[in-house]
Formats: structure tokens, C-alpha cells, sequence
């Protein structure tokens, strides 16, 4: 069998394919992988190719995504119910929604229970938290704020030293670098606005801290490659 | 038209006699062959295997590999072998693959250049390893020693049937996968910025577990887990009686812990 | 929503049983346990991250509308995958998009290659390249791929839903993988530099 005939073949060999015409046609690949190693290397970086797109890792999308979604079916809620007539009355319609657990509440009264909700637990926490826990708070947030400017003297040092030699690093490696880099550094960026809108969220400092640490393990990897 | 050439002669002078002619010949074969077999050195070198081998002190071993793109494999063997040995092939590109053993006994191989090549090292199981990969796999099994493995870019580690107490595995994008047993004070630190750590104990696993995913979600299977602290992508938790300690992280990627069956 | 919440939580059924009923919390659970696999599939499909969120959005829209209508007779997963998949090929629809690409550039740089891969054959596959790659391919190919290599379709289910013959797919689905070959390799680090 001819090269150019396998391997017109090869997709349906490498997904063992039975419509492949019969025993024969398969034997037939068979042999010629069996004796030509370039057939052999494209059959396997075909095998490679499909089982890498199984392990595609999976993508997520922003967390506003649920927001949008939300909204958009409160919307079409919103729509239906003005068109539903009442059965009979407010207090009917009300049980008859109560019994049935179809709750459809307007954005207005979401943020309403939700404001609620907030100032509740405010008042629970700073109730239960003593004059020693705020202490223990403060004490942490500066422990975490003096690890966050150690992580980033170190890596201000590492990057000063690979952008002297990143010119004459292979541009497929320089790229890939830079995109690791950039999506790190998104990460942080991200981490940032959220601390912005909860400064005392040590959760975030944590996870910051945790990013400038993957950003400092990625500089020094780099140095260790000795590109 | 020359006159040489009618006359049957040579512009040279007379013909030589078969000594001399043989004597030229040979002159011409040994002064061009070395050159040939210098240009053929590349292509042959590509296609050798790399193979060295280092003698160390029985139940000892320290290894640092460093590659560029390609796989790393550990074959670990008997505790008290005496002998590290490396096998690399250069399958594509072009690479340079130094090895040494310093005052210490330490062996390093590193790999320089673009090209892939695949390495694989049988250490003693007892060996401290520090294995770091630009981009590819790296598969430890069956070891006792001191593991650190990093992939920088992409590609998956895969931890089987470690008996290790420390025991540290990280990819950027790639997964982290572990299944075996955690050992009493056992220190086990798995991290992917995007993909996954997959995680497999037994269900009577003794460990105290700190696991933090922030875009991803966290999948703990039905283990028997005391949670300390939960948020959806947070958890403190034990099993057991806490006895090693497990820090997995991942910034995009998923966790999951499940029982190893 | 906790880690406990999520180990302990209904199965997909009974969350679209509840969702059907309005139960926002449970239409959330189905959210959170399913929406990167809605996203990664249309992002795979459209190549673009806006458009990506876009559809997704509405397949969870529309799921809420149409959770009632699930029975269970298969796993959620599927009927949520065709959903999906539906839903992004009436998107290339709407927009004129034409899946059946055929080239014949394909076979060109098959040739081109070949002498290549006998020397320069990678061992590894860098799914960054291969993602990135599969975003570069033409909309035909790359629907067959990822419907077929990523999502793991069946030829005879990629052919009804593309409306096209098992052949077509096939075909269409070899001259994907050729193409992403292509342009892999074509990233690789080059020689010497």
C-alpha cells in the first residue's frame, strides 16, 4: 500500500474504525506502518493529537456569568407574571404560590432580604468578636501585608535579572513565558479589585499571596532552565 | 583542443605506476573518511541513546534533573543499590545533555537547547529527587525518598504508590496525580495554576487537609472529612487523626479527593 | 455554597426536579456543577471568549425554561451536551456561518510536511498549543473536532447533527487533525536559534 493511501486512512485507523473495507484494508495499514517509519510517526502524532483533545482542561468563564443569567430569567419572570392573571385576589394568589413553592420576588425586594441579611450578620459578628479577636485581626493583616512586600522585592529582582536575558531567549519560549506571566498577573489584578471591595477579606491576602508565590516559583523555574 | 588529450597523456606528466596509485588512493581515503564520519556525528548522535552511569554510597542518592521538553521518569529500585543510572533520548531538535556527580555525591543532569528529549533516571528508592521540566511529564512510583517536581509550562505528574514523607508536585497548566498512601508526618504540597490535582487515598488515610481552589471547585468525594473551615473553595478538614499534612491549591483548575479503591 | 452542599447534594435530577419548581438554590447547584463544561464547549466551538459567555447564557436560560421537560431516561450530562451543542449550531446558523468547509490546502501541507515528520517528530503534545490551535482552525473542522475528538461524539452523531453524511464528518475530521499537526509544529521552537 502506497503512503499517500494510508494516510488518507490514518484518522479512521487511529479511531479502530471497523468501516475501514474488511480485515483486509486494516492488515494492509498494518503492514505498511509496520515498515515505513514516517506513516508509523504521523499515525502517532495523529493517536497524540486525540488523546490530548480528551484532556483538554476545562475552561471558566467570568464569575458574572451567573449575575447575567439571574437577571435574565428574573426578566423573563418578571414578563410572565405580568401576563398571568390573579386566581382570586392578593392573599390567594400568595398562599397559592406559597403552597405551590413558585417564589418569583422582583430585584428590588432580592436586594431588600439581601441588605437584611447583610446588616444581620454585621451586627452578629461585631457582637461575638471581643477586643482580643480584632487584635489577632490586625495582628494577621500585618503579618500578611509584610509577606506580601517580601514576595514582591524578591520578584522584582528575579524579573530585573531575566529581562536582561529574555532578548535572546527562543521566541516560541519568550511568548509562552510572557502568556504564563500575564495570566498570573490577571489573577492578581483580579485579587486586587476584590480586596478593594473588602479590605478586611484575609481570604483574598491569601490568595494574593498565594499568586505572588506562583509568580516567584515561575521566575525562579525560568532561571534554573538557564534560557 | 589540448594536445594532451590526443596524445592520450595527462596534463600532469606520465601516468603514475599501481603503487603510487594505490598509495594516493589510500592517502584520499584516510584524509576524507574522518571528515564524512565528523558531518555524519550529528544525525548519529540524535539517534544514540545517552546512557551514564554513577556509583554512590548503598541507601544514599541524590538526583536533580533538569530538562527542557520531554518526560521525566524515576525507576526506583532496591534501597540499597549502589548505582544511579541515566537513559535520555534525544527525539527531535537539537539538545545537549550534560551529567556530573559533584563532591557530594550528587548527580545532575541537565538538559540545554530546544530540542525533546525523554529521560529516564533508576535511582535507589531512598533518593532525594529535584526534577524540573520545561514542558512534559514527570512519573515517580513506588519511591521512599524525598520527591520535588515541578513542570513549568505544561504537561502532568503522576505520583503512584509513593511511600515518601515529603513530598512536593507542581505543573502550571498541566494535572497533578497522586495515589498511594500518606505516611505518618508526612508533607505532601500539590499546585496547578490551571489544571487539576487528582487525588487518591485510602478511605482510612490519616492526614490533615488544606485545599484551596479559586476558580475551580472542589470535588472531596465521601470521604470521612472533619471540616474545620469550609467556604465553597476553601477547606480546612482532617481525616483520621491528622497525621501528615496535605496542601493542595489551584487557581483555575479542579480538586479532587477520592477513595482509593 | 459549601463544599458540604456540593458532597451531599441531590443528584441531577433532582435538582432539575426542584429548579423546575422554581427552586433558584437547586438551579444554582446545576449551574455551578455543570457551567464550565457549557463554557469550555462553546468556547471550543466558537473561538471567541465574548460570544462564548454569550451562549452560555442563554443554553442556562433556556435550560430553565426547559428543565421540566428532562425525564431522566439519560444522564443530565448528555441531554445538557446536546442542548449546548444545538444551541451553538443554530448560533452558526443564524449567522450564516458555513460548517462544510472543504479545502484543499490540507493536502498540500500534508505533502509539505511529511518529509519533516520523520526527522522532527514531537513525543509530546502541548495542550496549550493544541487549544490554541483548535481556535485557529476553519469554523468546518473545527466543529467536527471538537465535537468528535473533544466531546466525543460518534461520526453517525456529529453527521445528524451537522446534517451532513458519516463520510463528510470523517473526511472533514482527518483533514482537522492534519491541519492541527500543521500548526503545532509550525510553533515549535526552531532549530538553532
Amino acid at each position: 500500500m502506497e503512503c499517500r493511501t494510508v494516510r488518507i486512512s490514518l484518522s479512521d485507523y487511529v479511531d479502530g474504525q471497523p468501516s475501514l473495507s474488511g480485515g483486509n484494508e486494516m492488515r494492509n495499514i498494518e503492514d505498511h506502518l509496520a515498515s515505513c517509519p514516517s506513516c508509523r510517526s504521523l499515525q502517532l502524532e495523529l493517536n497524540e493529537i486525540k488523546t490530548a483533545a480528551r484532556e483538554l482542561p476545562l475552561r471558566t468563564p467570568p464569575r458574572a456569568l451567573w449575575t447575567r443569567i439571574v437577571n435574565e430569567i428574573e426578566i423573563e419572570h418578571l414578563v410572565v407574571a405580568a401576563e398571568v392573571q390573579p386566581v382570586s385576589g392578593l392573599w390567594a394568589g400568595l398562599w397559592g404560590r406559597l403552597t405551590s413553592f413558585r417564589f418569583t420576588f422582583s430585584l428590588p425586594q432580592m436586594a431588600g432580604v439581601a441588605a437584611l441579611a447583610v446588616v444581620l450578620i454585621t451586627v452578629t459578628v461585631l457582637n461575638f468578636r471581643g477586643q482580643n479577636s480584632e487584635m489577632d485581626f490586625t495582628r494577621l493583616q500585618s503579618a500578611l501585608i509584610r509577606e506580601e512586600m517580601t514576595k514582591k522585592a524578591e520578584i522584582d529582582r528575579k524579573m530585573a535579572a531575566i529581562e536582561e536575558r529574555k532578548a535572546n531567549w527562543d521566541p516560541a519560549f519568550r511568548a509562552d513565558f510572557e502568556r504564563q506571566l500575564n495570566r498570573i498577573e490577571e489573577s492578581i489584578k483580579q485579587c486586587r479589585k476584590n480586596l478593594e471591595a473588602s479590605p478586611n477579606d484575609l481570604n483574598q491576602v491569601q490568595r494574593m499571596l498565594d499568586l505572588y508565590e506562583e509568580k516567584r516559583q515561575l521566575l525562579e523555574d525560568v532561571e534554573r532552565l538557564k534560557w | 583542443m589540448f594536445e594532451w588529450m590526443k596524445a592520450g597523456s595527462s596534463p600532469w606528466g606520465p601516468p603514475a605506476s599501481a603503487p603510487v596509485r594505490l598509495f594516493f588512493i589510500g592517502s584520499l581515503f584516510l584524509t576524507v573518511s574522518p571528515l564524512l564520519i565528523l558531518l555524519g556525528m550529528p544525525l548519529a548522535a540524535q539517534a544514540q541513546p545517552f546512557t551514564r552511569s554513577f556509583h554512590i554510597a548503598p541507601g544514599t542518592g541524590e538526583v536533580e534533573v533538569i530538562n527542557q521538553i520531554g518526560t521525566i521518569r524515576i525507576i526506583s529500585t532496591d534501597t540499597r543499590s549502589d548505582r544511579i543510572s541515566v537513559h535520555a533520548k534525544r527525539l527531535s531538535g537539537d539538545s545537549r545533555i550534560n551529567s556530573l556527580q559533584n563532591s557530594s555525591g550528587k548527580v545532575i543532569i541537565e538538559v540545554g537547547g530546544r530540542g525533546t528529549v525523554e529521560i529516564e533516571v533508576v535511582v535507589p528508592a531512598v533518593a532525594r529527587l529535584d526534577l524540573l521540566t520545561y514542558k512534559g511529564n514527570i512519573e515517580v512510583s513506588n519511591h521512599i525518598g524525598q520527591i520535588r517536581a515541578r513542570i513549568v509550562s505544561d504537561g502532568d505528574i503522576f505520583f503512584t504508590g509513593l511511600r515518601s514523607t515529603n513530598v512536593e508536585g507542581h505543573s502550571h497548566y498541566g494535572n497533578v496525580h497522586f495515589s498511594g498512601v500518606p505516611v505518618n508526618q508526612g508533607d505532601y504540597r500539590f499546585k496547578s495554576f490551571a489544571g487539576r490535582l487528582d487525588v487518591k487515598f485510602p478511605s482510612n488515610a490519616d492526614f490533615k487537609l488544606s485545599a484551596a481552589t479559586h476558580q475551580g471547585g472542589l470535588d472531596l468525594g465521601d470521604f470521612p472529612l472533619k471540616y474545620d473551615h469550609q467556604m465553597s473553595d476553601i477547606v480546612e478538614a482532617v481525616s483520621g487523626a491528622g497525621r501528615s499534612k496535605v496542601y493542595l491549591w489551584t487557581q483555575e483548575g479542579q480538586i479532587r479527593l477520592h477513595r482509593l479503591l | 455554597m459549601t463544599v458540604k452542599e456540593i458532597n451531599n447534594a441531590k443528584s441531577d435530577y433532582d435538582l432539575t426536579q426542584a429548579s423546575a419548581n422554581g427552586d433558584m438554590v437547586a438551579f444554582e447547584l446545576l449551574y455551578e456543577r455543570h457551567h464550565r463544561r457549557v463554557y469550555s464547549l462553546c468556547l471550543r466551538m466558537v473561538a471567541n471568549a465574548t460570544e462564548a459567555e454569550d451562549l452560555s447564557q442563554e443554553v442556562f436560560v433556556q435550560l430553565f425554561r426547559k428543565v421540566g421537560s428532562f425525564r431522566g431516561e439519560s444522564a443530565f450530562t448528555t441531554w445538557l451536551h446536546r442542548l449546548t451543542v444545538n444551541h451553538v449550531l443554530m448560533h452558526f446558523r443564524k449567522k450564516g456561518v458555513r460548517l462544510e468547509k472543504t479545502t484543499d490546502e490540507g493536502e498540500i501541507s500534508e505533502m509539505q510536511d511529511f518529509i519533516q515528520a520523520v526527522t522532527e517528530r514531537p513525543r509530546f503534545i502541548d495542550r496549550i498549543a493544541l487549544d490554541k490551535a483548535i481556535s485557529d482552525l476553519p469554523p468546518g473542522y473545527r466543529t467536527v473536532f471538537v465535537l468528535h475528538d473533544v466531546e466525543g461524539f460518534e461520526h453517525e452523531e456529529v453527521a445528524a447533527m451537522l446534517g451532513v453524511s458519516v463520510g463528510t464528518s470523517k473526511s472533514q475530521l482527518h483533514k482537522a487533525r492534519m491541519r492541527l499537526r500543521d500548526l503545532i509544529n509550525k510553533g515549535k521552537p526552531q532549530r538553532g536559534s
